[in-house]
Protein backbone atom coordinates (compact mmCIF):
# COMPACT_ATOMS: atom_id res chain seq x y z
CA UNK A 1 0.00 0.00 0.00
CA UNK A 2 3.11 2.40 0.99
CA UNK A 3 4.77 1.90 -2.24
CA UNK A 4 1.54 2.41 -4.30
CA UNK A 5 1.53 6.08 -2.18
CA UNK A 6 5.00 6.63 -3.21
CA UNK A 7 4.33 5.45 -7.05
CA UNK A 8 1.47 8.10 -7.31
CA UNK A 9 3.57 10.60 -5.81
CA UNK A 10 6.88 10.12 -7.69
CA UNK A 11 4.38 10.15 -10.72
CA UNK A 12 2.28 13.62 -9.68
CA UNK A 13 5.85 15.45 -8.98
CA UNK A 14 7.32 14.17 -12.50
CA UNK A 15 4.29 15.90 -13.97
CA UNK A 16 5.02 19.17 -11.82
CA UNK A 17 8.46 18.87 -12.96
CA UNK A 18 7.70 18.16 -16.63
CA UNK A 19 5.06 21.07 -17.14
CA UNK A 20 7.84 23.65 -15.14
CA UNK A 21 10.46 22.62 -17.31
CA UNK A 22 8.52 22.83 -20.64
CA UNK A 23 7.28 26.52 -19.73
CA UNK A 24 10.33 27.70 -18.65
CA UNK A 25 12.07 26.40 -22.08
CA UNK A 26 9.37 27.59 -23.96
CA UNK A 27 9.57 31.54 -22.36
CA UNK A 28 13.36 30.99 -23.43
CA UNK A 29 13.07 30.59 -27.13
CA UNK A 30 9.75 33.18 -27.20
CA UNK A 31 12.34 35.83 -25.52
CA UNK A 32 15.03 34.76 -28.43
CA UNK A 33 12.06 35.04 -30.81
CA UNK A 34 11.11 38.47 -29.32
CA UNK A 35 14.82 39.34 -29.97
CA UNK A 36 14.53 38.68 -33.43
CA UNK A 37 12.98 41.82 -33.50
CA UNK A 38 9.48 40.98 -34.59
CA UNK A 39 6.96 43.83 -34.47
CA UNK A 40 6.18 45.03 -31.69
CA UNK A 41 2.44 46.32 -30.33
CA UNK A 42 3.74 49.66 -30.27
CA UNK A 43 4.74 49.71 -33.54
CA UNK A 44 1.98 47.49 -35.04
CA UNK A 45 -0.85 49.95 -33.59
CA UNK A 46 0.64 52.80 -34.76
CA UNK A 47 2.23 51.81 -38.13
CA UNK A 48 -1.70 53.07 -39.50
CA UNK A 49 -0.91 56.75 -38.22
CA UNK A 50 2.63 56.29 -39.28
CA UNK A 51 2.37 55.58 -42.94
CA UNK A 52 2.30 58.58 -43.80
CA UNK A 53 5.69 60.16 -42.51
CA UNK A 54 6.30 57.36 -42.69
CA UNK A 55 10.57 57.59 -43.10
CA UNK A 56 13.20 54.84 -44.00
CA UNK A 57 14.80 53.14 -41.39
CA UNK A 58 17.71 51.04 -41.05
CA UNK A 59 17.39 47.64 -42.71
CA UNK A 60 14.86 48.85 -45.13
CA UNK A 61 15.47 49.00 -48.74
CA UNK A 62 13.71 51.38 -51.07
CA UNK A 63 13.68 52.28 -54.58
CA UNK A 64 12.12 55.21 -56.41
CA UNK A 65 10.97 55.96 -59.67
CA UNK A 66 9.07 58.83 -61.15
CA UNK A 67 5.90 56.73 -60.51
CA UNK A 68 5.19 55.60 -56.82
CA UNK A 69 7.96 54.72 -54.23
CA UNK A 70 8.10 51.65 -52.80
CA UNK A 71 9.64 50.86 -49.54
CA UNK A 72 10.72 47.27 -48.50
CA UNK A 73 11.10 46.09 -44.76
CA UNK A 74 12.73 42.79 -43.84
CA UNK A 75 10.05 40.65 -43.44
CA UNK A 76 9.27 41.30 -47.23
CA UNK A 77 6.59 43.96 -46.06
CA UNK A 78 6.57 46.88 -48.86
CA UNK A 79 4.65 50.51 -48.34
CA UNK A 80 3.85 52.30 -51.49
CA UNK A 81 3.64 56.33 -51.92
CA UNK A 82 2.84 57.93 -54.89
CA UNK A 83 6.14 59.51 -56.68
CA UNK A 84 6.36 63.43 -57.46
CA UNK A 85 6.80 62.93 -61.18
CA UNK A 86 4.82 64.95 -63.42
CA UNK A 87 4.09 62.35 -66.27
CA UNK A 88 2.83 59.59 -63.54
CA UNK A 89 2.93 55.92 -64.80
CA UNK A 90 0.49 54.18 -62.92
CA UNK A 91 1.48 51.20 -65.00
CA UNK A 92 4.83 51.01 -63.42
CA UNK A 93 3.85 49.89 -60.05
CA UNK A 94 0.50 47.95 -61.32
CA UNK A 95 -1.75 46.56 -63.67
CA UNK A 96 -5.38 46.80 -64.75
CA UNK A 97 -7.60 43.89 -64.58
CA UNK A 98 -10.52 45.36 -65.02
CA UNK A 99 -10.78 48.95 -66.93
CA UNK A 100 -7.89 51.14 -67.60
CA UNK A 101 -6.18 54.43 -66.65
CA UNK A 102 -8.74 56.32 -68.84
CA UNK A 103 -11.17 55.31 -66.45
CA UNK A 104 -9.65 57.06 -63.48
CA UNK A 105 -6.86 59.61 -64.68
CA UNK A 106 -4.71 59.13 -62.40
CA UNK A 107 -2.52 62.29 -61.35
CA UNK A 108 -0.16 63.15 -58.47
CA UNK A 109 -1.18 66.29 -56.24
CA UNK A 110 0.68 67.58 -53.42
CA UNK A 111 -0.65 69.40 -50.42
CA UNK A 112 0.57 71.89 -48.09
CA UNK A 113 3.05 70.10 -46.38
CA UNK A 114 4.78 68.64 -49.54
CA UNK A 115 3.15 65.17 -49.11
CA UNK A 116 2.14 63.62 -52.64
CA UNK A 117 -0.90 61.99 -53.25
CA UNK A 118 -2.51 59.73 -55.81
CA UNK A 119 -5.31 61.45 -57.23
CA UNK A 120 -7.94 59.26 -59.21
CA UNK A 121 -10.63 60.53 -60.51
CA UNK A 122 -12.94 57.79 -61.40
CA UNK A 123 -15.75 57.97 -64.01
CA UNK A 124 -17.88 55.19 -63.14
CA UNK A 125 -16.62 52.30 -65.28
CA UNK A 126 -15.46 49.79 -63.05
CA UNK A 127 -11.66 49.53 -62.75
CA UNK A 128 -9.16 47.89 -60.64
CA UNK A 129 -5.73 48.12 -60.71
CA UNK A 130 -3.08 45.36 -58.71
CA UNK A 131 0.26 45.17 -57.83
CA UNK A 132 2.62 43.27 -60.07
CA UNK A 133 3.56 40.41 -57.28
CA UNK A 134 1.00 37.93 -55.92
CA UNK A 135 0.17 36.90 -51.74
CA UNK A 136 -0.97 34.25 -50.09
CA UNK A 137 -1.99 35.50 -46.91
CA UNK A 138 -1.57 38.46 -46.45
CA UNK A 139 -2.67 42.05 -44.77
CA UNK A 140 -3.27 45.37 -46.77
CA UNK A 141 -3.47 48.90 -45.87
CA UNK A 142 -4.54 51.67 -47.38
CA UNK A 143 -4.52 55.09 -46.29
CA UNK A 144 -7.30 56.89 -48.50
CA UNK A 145 -9.65 59.78 -49.14
CA UNK A 146 -13.22 59.19 -50.44
CA UNK A 147 -14.88 62.29 -49.78
CA UNK A 148 -15.32 63.32 -53.11
CA UNK A 149 -16.06 59.93 -54.29
CA UNK A 150 -20.01 58.39 -54.82
CA UNK A 151 -19.53 54.73 -55.19
CA UNK A 152 -18.06 51.42 -54.26
CA UNK A 153 -14.03 51.15 -53.36
CA UNK A 154 -12.77 47.74 -52.43
CA UNK A 155 -9.39 46.19 -51.48
CA UNK A 156 -8.53 43.45 -53.24
CA UNK A 157 -6.46 40.21 -52.73
CA UNK A 158 -6.39 36.49 -53.91
CA UNK A 159 -7.12 38.05 -57.44
CA UNK A 160 -6.96 36.19 -60.65
CA UNK A 161 -8.93 38.57 -62.24
CA UNK A 162 -11.85 40.31 -61.91
CA UNK A 163 -14.55 37.42 -61.38
CA UNK A 164 -12.30 35.65 -58.98
CA UNK A 165 -11.04 37.70 -56.16
CA UNK A 166 -11.05 38.49 -52.04
CA UNK A 167 -12.30 41.85 -50.86
CA UNK A 168 -13.32 44.29 -48.22
CA UNK A 169 -15.39 47.11 -49.59
CA UNK A 170 -16.48 50.06 -48.74
CA UNK A 171 -20.10 52.63 -49.31
CA UNK A 172 -20.86 55.35 -47.26
CA UNK A 173 -20.82 53.91 -44.07
CA UNK A 174 -20.86 50.51 -45.08
CA UNK A 175 -18.58 47.99 -45.27
CA UNK A 176 -18.80 44.05 -47.04
CA UNK A 177 -15.87 41.92 -46.74
CA UNK A 178 -16.17 38.62 -49.28
CA UNK A 179 -14.99 37.23 -52.30
CA UNK A 180 -16.02 37.28 -55.94
CA UNK A 181 -15.64 33.25 -57.71
CA UNK A 182 -16.52 32.78 -61.12
CA UNK A 183 -18.55 36.01 -61.27
CA UNK A 184 -20.74 35.23 -58.11
CA UNK A 185 -20.22 37.58 -55.11
CA UNK A 186 -20.33 35.28 -51.61
CA UNK A 187 -20.32 37.79 -48.82
CA UNK A 188 -18.80 36.67 -45.69
CA UNK A 189 -19.75 39.42 -43.34
CA UNK A 190 -21.38 43.17 -43.03
CA UNK A 191 -20.68 45.82 -40.66
CA UNK A 192 -21.16 49.77 -40.62
CA UNK A 193 -19.06 52.45 -39.46
CA UNK A 194 -19.24 55.80 -39.14
CA UNK A 195 -18.52 57.70 -42.08
CA UNK A 196 -15.49 60.52 -41.45
CA UNK A 197 -14.57 63.40 -44.12
CA UNK A 198 -10.76 62.58 -43.73
CA UNK A 199 -8.18 60.25 -44.41
CA UNK A 200 -8.90 56.87 -43.46
CA UNK A 201 -6.78 53.85 -42.97
CA UNK A 202 -8.92 50.71 -44.86
CA UNK A 203 -7.44 47.56 -43.70
CA UNK A 204 -8.08 44.01 -44.67
CA UNK A 205 -6.11 40.57 -43.30
CA UNK A 206 -6.41 37.15 -44.98
CA UNK A 207 -5.00 34.46 -42.51
CA UNK A 208 -5.85 30.91 -43.67
CA UNK A 209 -9.45 30.72 -44.08
CA UNK A 210 -10.04 33.41 -41.80
CA UNK A 211 -10.73 37.47 -43.20
CA UNK A 212 -11.43 40.49 -41.09
CA UNK A 213 -12.04 44.06 -42.67
CA UNK A 214 -10.79 46.93 -40.43
CA UNK A 215 -11.66 50.86 -40.21
CA UNK A 216 -8.26 51.96 -38.24
CA UNK A 217 -8.02 49.27 -35.65
CA UNK A 218 -11.51 48.53 -35.27
CA UNK A 219 -12.84 45.58 -36.58
CA UNK A 220 -15.75 46.29 -38.64
CA UNK A 221 -16.07 42.19 -40.19
CA UNK A 222 -14.94 39.23 -39.93
CA UNK A 223 -15.42 36.12 -42.02
CA UNK A 224 -14.39 32.82 -43.00
CA UNK A 225 -14.22 31.32 -46.00
CA UNK A 226 -11.58 28.44 -47.92
CA UNK A 227 -7.87 29.37 -48.47
CA UNK A 228 -7.72 31.15 -52.25
CA UNK A 229 -4.87 30.38 -54.30
CA UNK A 230 -2.60 32.96 -54.55
CA UNK A 231 -3.30 36.03 -56.15
CA UNK A 232 -3.01 39.56 -56.91
CA UNK A 233 -3.51 42.56 -54.50
CA UNK A 234 -4.80 46.32 -55.71
CA UNK A 235 -8.06 48.40 -55.51
CA UNK A 236 -10.59 48.55 -57.05
CA UNK A 237 -13.34 51.97 -57.75
CA UNK A 238 -17.11 51.80 -59.03
CA UNK A 239 -18.23 55.22 -58.96
CA UNK A 240 -17.65 58.14 -59.75
CA UNK A 241 -15.48 61.00 -58.20
CA UNK A 242 -12.39 61.52 -56.59
CA UNK A 243 -10.24 59.22 -54.62
CA UNK A 244 -7.01 60.14 -52.51
CA UNK A 245 -4.70 57.67 -51.99
CA UNK A 246 -1.76 58.53 -49.99
CA UNK A 247 -0.30 54.98 -49.30
CA UNK A 248 -1.04 51.46 -49.48
CA UNK A 249 0.96 48.53 -46.76
CA UNK A 250 1.34 45.39 -48.23
CA UNK A 251 2.03 42.80 -45.39
CA UNK A 252 2.91 39.17 -46.39
CA UNK A 253 1.40 36.93 -43.15
CA UNK A 254 3.95 34.17 -42.61
CA UNK A 255 2.49 30.73 -40.86
CA UNK A 256 4.42 30.19 -38.14
CA UNK B 1 -20.87 42.45 -18.71
CA UNK B 2 -18.24 44.96 -19.51
CA UNK B 3 -18.77 47.36 -16.39
CA UNK B 4 -18.04 43.72 -14.39
CA UNK B 5 -14.69 43.77 -15.66
CA UNK B 6 -11.77 44.53 -13.91
CA UNK B 7 -10.39 48.08 -15.25
CA UNK B 8 -7.24 46.09 -16.77
CA UNK B 9 -8.91 43.34 -18.73
CA UNK B 10 -9.64 43.45 -22.38
CA UNK B 11 -12.72 41.25 -22.36
CA UNK B 12 -13.49 38.55 -20.08
CA UNK B 13 -11.85 35.85 -22.55
CA UNK B 14 -8.48 36.07 -20.00
CA UNK B 15 -10.49 35.36 -17.08
CA UNK B 16 -11.91 32.42 -18.41
CA UNK B 17 -9.38 30.58 -20.00
CA UNK B 18 -7.61 29.17 -17.11
CA UNK B 19 -10.54 27.42 -15.98
CA UNK B 20 -10.63 24.59 -18.86
CA UNK B 21 -6.70 24.40 -18.71
CA UNK B 22 -6.53 23.67 -14.70
CA UNK B 23 -9.83 21.72 -14.83
CA UNK B 24 -8.30 18.95 -17.80
CA UNK B 25 -5.13 18.80 -16.27
CA UNK B 26 -6.32 17.65 -12.80
CA UNK B 27 -8.99 15.24 -14.65
CA UNK B 28 -6.26 14.19 -16.32
CA UNK B 29 -4.76 13.22 -13.18
CA UNK B 30 -6.93 11.81 -11.29
CA UNK B 31 -7.58 9.29 -14.43
CA UNK B 32 -3.96 8.45 -13.37
CA UNK B 33 -4.82 8.00 -9.80
CA UNK B 34 -7.79 5.62 -10.78
CA UNK B 35 -5.35 3.46 -13.04
CA UNK B 36 -2.92 3.08 -10.25
CA UNK B 37 -6.25 2.30 -7.86
CA UNK B 38 -9.16 1.18 -8.61
CA UNK B 39 -11.27 3.19 -6.78
CA UNK B 40 -15.43 4.54 -7.91
CA UNK B 41 -14.79 7.62 -6.00
CA UNK B 42 -11.55 8.61 -7.87
CA UNK B 43 -13.45 7.81 -11.09
CA UNK B 44 -16.68 9.57 -10.57
CA UNK B 45 -13.94 12.75 -9.94
CA UNK B 46 -12.55 12.40 -12.32
CA UNK B 47 -15.29 12.37 -14.48
CA UNK B 48 -17.53 15.35 -12.95
CA UNK B 49 -13.99 17.17 -13.38
CA UNK B 50 -13.54 16.21 -17.63
CA UNK B 51 -17.56 17.67 -17.24
CA UNK B 52 -16.96 21.11 -15.85
CA UNK B 53 -13.33 21.42 -17.91
CA UNK B 54 -15.81 20.88 -21.30
CA UNK B 55 -18.48 23.64 -19.60
CA UNK B 56 -15.06 26.28 -18.98
CA UNK B 57 -14.05 25.40 -22.69
CA UNK B 58 -17.50 26.23 -23.80
CA UNK B 59 -17.59 29.16 -22.16
CA UNK B 60 -13.38 29.87 -23.36
CA UNK B 61 -14.56 29.43 -27.06
CA UNK B 62 -17.86 31.91 -26.67
CA UNK B 63 -16.11 34.46 -24.66
CA UNK B 64 -12.71 33.99 -27.49
CA UNK B 65 -15.23 34.75 -30.24
CA UNK B 66 -16.57 37.54 -28.80
CA UNK B 67 -13.00 38.96 -27.80
CA UNK B 68 -11.31 38.51 -31.45
CA UNK B 69 -13.36 41.11 -32.61
CA UNK B 70 -12.62 43.79 -29.64
CA UNK B 71 -9.11 43.57 -29.61
CA UNK B 72 -6.45 45.01 -32.75
CA UNK B 73 -4.30 42.31 -33.87
CA UNK B 74 -1.04 43.32 -35.73
CA UNK B 75 -0.60 42.24 -39.33
CA UNK B 76 2.16 39.96 -38.25
CA UNK B 77 -0.11 38.48 -35.50
CA UNK B 78 -3.11 37.67 -37.82
CA UNK B 79 -1.90 33.80 -38.62
CA UNK B 80 -1.17 32.98 -34.92
CA UNK B 81 -5.03 34.62 -34.26
CA UNK B 82 -6.49 32.06 -36.76
CA UNK B 83 -4.92 29.21 -35.61
CA UNK B 84 -5.24 30.44 -32.22
CA UNK B 85 -8.79 30.35 -32.97
CA UNK B 86 -8.72 26.79 -35.26
CA UNK B 87 -7.08 25.07 -32.11
CA UNK B 88 -10.38 26.35 -30.17
CA UNK B 89 -12.71 24.85 -32.74
CA UNK B 90 -10.78 21.64 -32.37
CA UNK B 91 -10.51 21.88 -28.55
CA UNK B 92 -13.58 22.54 -27.83
CA UNK B 93 -15.36 19.76 -29.79
CA UNK B 94 -12.57 17.28 -28.34
CA UNK B 95 -13.36 18.46 -24.97
CA UNK B 96 -17.14 17.93 -25.14
CA UNK B 97 -17.18 14.83 -26.98
CA UNK B 98 -14.84 13.44 -24.36
CA UNK B 99 -16.37 14.53 -21.75
CA UNK B 100 -19.84 13.11 -22.96
CA UNK B 101 -17.94 9.65 -24.03
CA UNK B 102 -16.94 9.67 -20.00
CA UNK B 103 -20.55 10.52 -19.05
CA UNK B 104 -21.92 7.89 -20.62
CA UNK B 105 -19.00 5.63 -19.69
CA UNK B 106 -18.91 5.77 -16.12
CA UNK B 107 -22.97 5.45 -16.14
CA UNK B 108 -22.68 2.30 -17.84
CA UNK B 109 -19.39 1.47 -15.52
CA UNK B 110 -17.37 0.73 -19.16
CA UNK B 111 -14.71 2.42 -17.39
CA UNK B 112 -14.12 -0.12 -14.80
CA UNK B 113 -12.33 -2.47 -17.36
CA UNK B 114 -8.35 -1.66 -17.45
CA UNK B 115 -7.84 -1.24 -20.91
CA UNK B 116 -10.94 1.18 -21.35
CA UNK B 117 -9.59 3.11 -18.24
CA UNK B 118 -6.24 3.35 -20.45
CA UNK B 119 -7.46 4.54 -23.36
CA UNK B 120 -9.43 7.53 -21.33
CA UNK B 121 -6.00 8.25 -19.89
CA UNK B 122 -4.29 8.20 -23.33
CA UNK B 123 -7.05 10.44 -24.93
CA UNK B 124 -7.19 12.65 -22.01
CA UNK B 125 -3.29 13.12 -22.25
CA UNK B 126 -4.50 13.74 -25.74
CA UNK B 127 -6.71 16.59 -24.67
CA UNK B 128 -4.22 18.27 -22.67
CA UNK B 129 -1.76 18.40 -25.26
CA UNK B 130 -4.57 20.08 -27.85
CA UNK B 131 -5.21 22.76 -25.11
CA UNK B 132 -1.75 23.29 -24.07
CA UNK B 133 -1.34 24.06 -28.51
CA UNK B 134 -4.70 26.18 -28.21
CA UNK B 135 -3.00 28.05 -25.06
CA UNK B 136 0.72 28.98 -26.40
CA UNK B 137 -1.05 30.22 -29.38
CA UNK B 138 -3.08 32.63 -26.84
CA UNK B 139 -0.17 33.69 -24.80
CA UNK B 140 1.91 34.43 -27.95
CA UNK B 141 -0.79 36.62 -28.97
CA UNK B 142 -0.71 38.39 -26.16
CA UNK B 143 2.99 38.41 -24.99
CA UNK B 144 4.39 38.39 -28.70
CA UNK B 145 2.51 40.82 -30.35
CA UNK B 146 0.94 42.89 -27.42
CA UNK B 147 -2.45 41.59 -28.31
CA UNK B 148 -5.40 43.04 -25.77
CA UNK B 149 -2.58 45.08 -23.66
CA UNK B 150 -4.20 48.58 -22.60
CA UNK B 151 -1.09 51.26 -23.36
Amino acid sequence: MISIKYSIATVLLAIVFMIAGCSQGKKKENASEHDKSEMSHDEGQNMAEEQAEHEHASGEEGHHHEGGSIEMSGNESMTWKPGSGNNYTLTEDFHFIIGGLENISPQVIQNDSGDNHLQLTANGSPTAFVFHQTYGNVGMAAMINVVGFDGTLKLIHHAKNVENHEFVSINGGKMKLGRMVNGNEEVFDEGSFDPVNEWINLRVSAAGTHFKGYMGNETVTHGHGDKMQDGYVGIMLNGIGNVLIKSIEIVPLEDE
Amino acid sequence: MQQLLPDWAPNVHPLIIHFPIALWLVAVLFDLMSLVRSNDWLRKTAVTIYGLAAMGAVAAFFSGKQAIDLVTVPFQGEVTASNHSDWGHYTLYFFVAYAVIRLVAYWRQWDNKKAVAILFLLLGIVGAGMVAKTADLGGKLVYKYGVGIKN
